[in-house]
């Protein structure tokens, strides 16, 4: 395993509920993991406590068998980090600022710099100061210092934010195209399903600092099953009291899901004979990968 | 070690490459223009004064001796300020900009980050202190000329001090270099502070609040202080002067240097041992 998250826990207040509450997954060598959740679900404090920048209260992460929290620096030696607004000195050219960032990284040559810059696409500008420089290629430059010291772990956090449309997919091609040449282990975090389910092996999801999903992203599409579904003589309420009489969820908007070994035939048998509801739609949902996440985000954590 | 010298090298080289550091640098320039242009229309009255300390004003009143008013009034106004700014804004700032995140996650511990970062400004502020002692120099040599001697006055000296100029600019060199490392217990409280989950202006304003009501506790005229006003700083930085007697008291100078480098040393180790524990979330 390349990554290794055990048990982690982290409280930043006592008052405040605790950001993260025991959560535990790995990640394979060579994979591509995307770490989802909402805002607040606790994956920038996991991805502090992977770089070393967070101290958890309980639980380790391991990177190549590295302890972060015992050895920080070595195990530091393996990762390469992308922030979803890298702060680089704005007074200062893009070269300077990858040369003050790499001389942390032990020795790397100017030839390699420029390789890897002009591999990022930033070749033209990279001695023009970095206040002039717009999102992408801001990213870009995060996306290069992350490189230069040959990372076997590359943690990516919200890397697309801000970016337009062709800088996403140009994004998502390059971390591709990373793992592909160099077998680079990738954690890709996101609040955007679609992001990761383009390019990810297997998604880990957090809500109020509990994991509630770590899988491949197969296992999370098939999970459950979801349906529109159209009522003409049942209110919202009756819909989610008969919905969760069968063991499904009403999902307000016309959405019912159940866990996928239920049959969907039984659900509208139910309702139908039972329930004496008159359904006039009921039709699978295509998107059902969206609609499984929206789900988990909906349903109490469990751990 | 080289590694260590080549980061500290860097780091040197960013702090230098701000605008803030040609702004600063900037003013303390037009401080000094200030008090050439002001002493310059009040020639005779300073002519007076230093005739009256050391009955030679066409030997004293040289470009030494303004060079060195100017020095005392520019870093009395502007030096405990930038000396706060550049040691209180060294670890906040990056943090509240996200700078230092993106070094944090680099193989290196933080203690050492912090070390260079401490290092850095130290020197910063000794690259400052000489700029504005040789730029006061010049100030003073354009309105007086190369020669004359060297007059040093201030309560705290026994007698006036008056030395020729070879020895007087040798004195003056020394008297930056020393007053620089002097300044060190202000760096070391603001860079505590700059460790601490705070705001940069904070930690940039306490310091100058800590030293100036030190200072009122020297000033106070009150017996029962007696016995505390060898432990408070301005009484250290006040040893500075000792580099003006007749004889310098080495014992004394050394003395008040180990104290205040224990003081800003400790403001260091302190920040560091706050730093290191420290959750950096965004």
């Amino acid at each position: 395993m390349m990554l290794e998250v055990r048990n982690l826990s982290k409280s930043f207040s006592a008052k405040a509920p605790p950001a993260l509450r025991d959560v535990s997954f790995s990640v394979g060598r060579g994979q591509i993991c995307g770490l989802l959740g909402h805002n607040g679900a606790g994956k920038s404090t996991a991805i502090g406590a992977m770089l070393g920048l967070v101290y958890p209260d309980q639980g380790e992460v391991i990177i190549d068998q590295i302890s972060v929290q015992a050895n920080r620096e070595t195990a530091m030696k393996k990762v390469g980090a992308i922030f979803e607004s890298p702060n680089f000195y704005d007074y200062l050219s893009g070269w300077k600022n990858l040369k003050i960032l790499t001389t942390l990284s032990g020795r790397i040559s100017d030839a390699k710099i420029a390789e890897v810059v002009a591999w990022v696409g930033l070749k033209d500008r990279i001695h023009h100061r970095v206040g002039t420089y717009s999102h992408g290629m801001r990213q870009r430059l995060g996306l290069a210092q992350a490189l230069l010291p040959q990372p076997e772990f590359l943690l990516l956090d919200e890397p697309t934010d801000g970016l337009d449309p062709e800088g996403i997919v140009e994004f998502r091609a390059r971390v591709l195209e990373l793992r592909d040449r160099l077998n680079l282990t990738v954690l890709l975090s996101s609040h955007l399903l679609n992001e990761v389910a383009q390019i990810c092996d297997k998604v880990v999801i957090l809500r109020q600092g509990q994991l509630v999903f770590d899988g491949p992203l197969q296992q999370l599409a098939g999970q459950r099953a979801i349906f529109r579904i159209k009522a003409t003589n049942a209110t919202a309420e009756e819909m989610a009291t008969a919905a969760a009489e069968f063991g499904a969820r009403w999902v307000p908007g016309g959405e019912i899901s159940f866990p996928a070994d239920l049959s969907g035939a039984k659900l509208l048998h139910f309702l139908i004979n039972e329930k004496k509801i008159e359904v006039s739609e009921f039709t699978p949902k295509s998107d059902s990968l969206e609609a499984m996440y929206l789900d988990l985000n909906q349903r109490p954590p469990t751990t | 070690m080289s590694s260590f010298f080549s980061q500290l090298g860097w780091e040197l080289y960013r702090m230098f490459a701000r605008p803030r550091t040609y702004i600063g640098f900037g003013i303390f320039l037009l401080f000094e223009l200030f008090f050439y242009l002001l002493w310059s229309r009040e020639k005779s009255g300073m002519e007076k004064f230093i005739n009256k300390l050391s009955g030679g004003a066409d030997e004293y009143f040289s470009a030494i001796t303004f060079g060195f008013m100017i020095l005392i009034a520019t870093m009395f106004l502007l030096g405990v300020i930038f000396v706060s700014l550049v040691s209180g804004d060294i670890v906040a700032k990056e943090t509240e900009d996200g700078n230092l995140r993106l070094l944090l996650v680099r193989p290196v511990s933080r203690i050492r980050l912090l070390t260079i970062k401490f290092i850095a400004c130290q020197i910063y502020t000794l690259t400052l202190f000489v700029f504005v002692g040789i730029t006061a120099l010049g100030f003073g040599i354009l309105s007086r000329g190369w020669g004359g001697g060297f007059l040093v006055w201030a309560p705290e000296l026994p007698k006036v001090s008056l030395f020729g100029w070879n020895e007087g600019l040798l004195r003056y060199f020394v008297a930056i270099l020393v007053f620089s490392l002097f300044y060190l217990p202000i760096s070391g409280i603001a860079f505590f502070l700059s460790c601490l989950k705070i705001k940069p202006a904070a930690a940039t304003t306490i310091p100058i609040g800590i030293i100036l009501a030190d200072s009122i506790f020297f000033k106070i005229p009150l017996p029962i202080l007696d016995d505390f006003r060898p432990y408070l700083m301005t009484a250290r930085i006040n040893g500075w002067l000792y580099l003006f007697y007749e004889n310098i008291p080495w014992a004394s100078l050394l003395e008040s240097a180990a104290w205040l480098m224990g003081f800003g040393l400790t403001g260091f180790a302190m920040g560091c041992i706050v730093f290191a524990r420290r959750d950096i979330k965004s």
